[in-house]
């Protein structure tokens, strides 16, 4: 009997939402942002001093006895480490009253009434890095001047056929340079080959074709793709040129 | 992620008329910056506080053309929606040095081409063709005379 009473004394200000603005937050509309980890909160923090040097916390980690160190306040006694989070009787809420059970129900419900996500699938773009070839979309030419077809020998898809032929004056020339794009599996093997960055994969995509044959790239095609994206291209060499 | 309070809120900032065109388009109530705009009229947003948006939300593009697909991007915007850049290209020195009239493709023998989204299913999609001669013809019979 004691120790019911206790618990439902113990629930009343959690229960009662208007008293406590900060609790009933807490408990009924929890945060669902990723962002709420510390290190975004640190990143986007506006008052928080940035300092452009790069620490890493290894040497604290490396001893045992990091983990034993608990805060101590002013006079030296040794502090609860727990004192900012939620208190157990927060937890048993949630736990009692299926809270997260029920948020991720609100997530299943607002979807219900969200268009399908094929038609906005594009607007959610993933994440590029300048230097990053694995699965970078089309491959442009820039320049073809020389032809050591060292991109053909290495592509491991079999994916790029060149035909040259000598000019005049004895040195030669591309006059064909194809690349399968249905093949080509996107390894930037090419461009690691290539010692005059002649060819260089560039960042979009055009792969949503209506026929087989457009993804068939032939010279002037893919000279064209890279005069397009040329700012892009270049841009990127330039984040890059530090570690080349 | 979308909390009534969120929607409200973006609402009262955004106004009516933004948000619906959102609800049409994004699917979602969003607020932020305005960054600028490219030249085919898509408006560029960021928001980067990590308590209204997600992150990699946080950069979203307003496509001017009802027929919208992420090809109607142009590079230089694109790498700044996809975090590869982290000025847009109108802040951003290096994009500004390479889109200088004069200075750029001043190395290359090609001129600089406009910008086109794919233009799949359209008169203007690709078309290969062979950049050499056929190193063989078509059979092409011929008729001769019976005696
Ligand atoms: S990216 Fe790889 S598969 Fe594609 S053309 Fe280059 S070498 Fe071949």
């Amino acid at each position: 009997m004691f120790s019911r009473t206790r618990l439902v004394l113990g629930l009343q200000p959690h229960l009662a939402l208007n008293t406590r603005n900060n609790l009933a937050r807490n408990t009924l509309v929890a945060h669902r942002l990723i962002s709420h980890s510390s290190c975004s909160r640190a990143e986007h923090d506006p008052h928080q001093r940035r300092v452009e040097t790069l620490t890493s916390a290894i040497g604290e980690r490396g001893g045992h006895h990091a983990h034993t160190s608990h805060p101590v306040d002013a006079q030296g006694n040794e502090m609860n480490p727990y004192r900012n989070g939620p208190s157990a009787l927060d937890k048993a809420v949630h736990l009692f009253f299926f809270t997260e059970i029920i948020r991720g129900m609100w997530i299943v419900l607002e979807n219900f009434f969200r268009p399908p996500t094929p038609s906005c699938i594009h607007l959610k773009r993933v994440l590029y890095l300048p230097a990053f070839v694995g699965s970078t979309p089309y491959v442009a030419i820039q320049v073809v001047k020389s032809v050591a077809s060292l991109c053909e020998a290495i592509c491991p898809a079999q994916a790029i056929t060149i035909e040259s032929e000598a000019r005049l004056d004895g040195s030669r020339k591309t006059t064909k340079y194809d690349i399968d794009m249905t093949k080509c599996i996107y390894c930037g093997f090419c461009q690691e080959a290539c010692p005059v960055d002649a060819i260089v994969e560039t960042q979009n995509q055009e792969f949503s074709v209506e026929n087989r044959e457009e993804l068939l790239y032939n010279k002037e095609k893919l000279l064209a793709n890279g005069d397009r994206a040329e700012a892009e291209i270049a841009a990127n060499l330039h984040s890059d040129h530090v570690y080349r | 992620m979308v909390s009534l309070a969120r929607t409200i809120r973006h609402i009262r900032r955004a106004g009516l008329r933004e948000w619906w065109r959102q609800m049409q388009y994004i699917g979602d109530a969003k607020w932020g910056t305005y960054v600028g705009k490219d030249q085919f009229g898509n408006r560029y947003f960021e928001n980067r506080n990590a308590e209204e948006e997600i992150p990699g939300r946080h950069r979203w593009v307003d496509l001017a053309q009802h027929e919208y697909n992420a090809s109607q991007v142009p590079p230089e915007w694109h790498s700044w929606i996809s975090h590869i850049r982290k000025d847009p290209p109108n802040q951003d020195s290096v994009m500004q040095h390479l889109l200088l009239p004069g200075r750029r493709h001043s190395k290359l023998t090609y001129l600089p081409q406009p910008y086109v989204e794919n233009l799949t299913g359209t008169r203007g999609a690709y078309k290969p063709y062979n950049t050499v001669v056929p190193k063989y013809k078509e059979w092409e019979p011929k008729v001769t005379l019976r005696a």
